[in-house]
């Protein structure tokens, strides 16, 4: 064997040593030995490698996490399980959820439009929510930072342009509610769901504001959409953003 | 199984595979989601796994499939550029600079990796999984980790010299209450 070759095999040798016993690495660990700069190279990506594992098994997921996996998972094992019931219980369930497909399908919104802004203002003051990299809404952002614009016109932009430039998309009782974070001076969360998804008295031109907390909110309907945007910056500083 | 199993494999594995997720998605956000998914897919098919003991292996490989549906769905993940491939052997001062930098230094310099080459690095390092176990999660040759492990390294080494030259190829956000 080349010694080469042997570089080319040892490098995925685990660091830990768990793969002293496996037959496809033994002649190279023999010639390792028998060679002194190969064995010398292998002692040092040996080190290497334990090192950056070490450094890398140092990251901690967030706190919150366990506890999140394990409330959702126990949504999914109740799913699990209504459909290990009898078939008498089997087309109940198929009638009940035809009939719930049906309500659905209602156009009538029977969510509050506050649910929406009572999330926002929830969901903006969640740091680690809004930290992705969103490379497709540089233009968007960039434009939103301008203080020469104005946002009470609304965006003009479809769900699907939003999706399709990586948007942050959650659900929101239900409903796609697209957001986009953008600083101007203050950093400030956008809020967009289509007008026919939540129940709201309101018109074009009648913004609602409302204050939780530190965090501010208005909300307002253009172009077919909801908008809810939501900042620490008062009331004030969100009017003079419209 | 069980809740009380559930619980004991959450416990046992969720740390590993949101590190290999960050490591994929490059963000908490996408990270916790990915994680989340992995077991709620667990919670409702994965009793399906005969063999218990391929537990690890089936999370991590739908953890991957759930990146890559993800990265397919929304083109979220910022891409990466090419990187010079550096493809000098391990130095002595790497192993002395790997052991000086912080956790976060080594974990931004990873995320530079290419993805392809990315994937196979994670597994090895922050879970150890051996050439055979990469390639069944990957589901990739072996020949083809063996090859992307020693790439990958070479980028891993390129991209911490970077860094302590005061370089750096594709920003990375800082990680709150993340990383140590």
């Amino acid at each position: 064997m080349k010694s080469e070759e042997a570089r080319f095999i040892l490098q995925a040798y685990r660091p830990n040593g768990a793969d002293s016993s496996d037959p496809f690495f033994a002649e190279a660990l023999a010639q390792a030995d028998r060679d002194p700069e190969l064995g010398a190279w292998f002692a040092r990506e040996k080190a290497f490698d334990a090192a950056i594992a070490a450094k890398l098994r140092a990251v901690n997921p967030p706190l919150e996490l366990q506890d999140n996996i394990m409330a959702g998972a126990r949504a999914g094992l109740w799913h699990r399980r209504t459909w290990r019931l009898p078939v008498w219980l089997g087309v109940a369930a198929a009638i009940a959820a035809l009939f719930f497909t049906l309500v659905r399908l209602r156009p009538a919104a029977s969510v509050d439009v506050q649910q929406l802004t009572s999330f926002a203002l929830s969901d903006a003051t969640r740091p680690e929510l809004h930290e992705g990299i969103v490379a497709g809404l540089a233009d968007l952002e960039t434009a939103l930072a301008d203080p020469k614009t104005h946002l009470a016109p609304g965006l003009n932009v479809t769900e699907d342009e939003l999706r399709a430039k990586g948007c942050r998309d959650v659900q929101v009782a239900g409903r796609d509610v697209f957001e986009i974070c953008f600083k101007r001076g203050d950093v400030f969360h956008l809020y967009i769901a289509r007008t026919g998804e939540f129940k709201t008295q309101m018109g074009p031109g009648q913004p609602a504001f409302q204050k939780q907390g530190e965090m501010s909110s208005v909300t307002w309907i253009a172009d077919r959409h909801i908008y809810v945007l939501v900042s620490d910056h008062g009331v004030e500083g969100l009017g003079s953003l419209l | 199984m069980s809740n009380e199993a559930f619980a004991r494999l959450v416990d046992d594995h969720y740390a590993g595979v949101f590190r290999f997720a960050l490591s994929l998605a490059r963000n908490q956000p996408d990270a916790c989601d990915l994680t989340q998914q992995t077991f709620y897919i667990w919670a409702t098919k994965g009793h399906g796994l005969r063999d218990i003991s391929k537990a690890k292996t089936w999370l991590f490989t739908t953890v991957y499939r759930e990146f890559l549906r993800m990265r397919k769905r929304s083109a979220r993940v910022t891409s990466v550029e090419d990187l010079p491939l550096g493809e000098r052997e391990v130095a002595a001062e790497d192993v002395d600079q790997a052991r000086r930098l912080d956790s976060e230094v080594v974990v931004q310099s990873l995320m530079e990796v290419e993805e392809t080459h990315r994937a196979p690095l994670a597994l090895f390092y922050l879970e150890e999984l051996s050439y055979l176990e990469i390639a069944e999660t990957l589901g990739v040759p072996v020949g083809t980790v063996m090859s992307r492990l020693s790439r990958g390294k070479a980028q891993l080494r390129a991209a911490m010299a970077a860094r302590k030259n005061g370089g750096g190829i594709v920003p990375f956000p800082a990680q709150k209450g993340g990383l140590k």
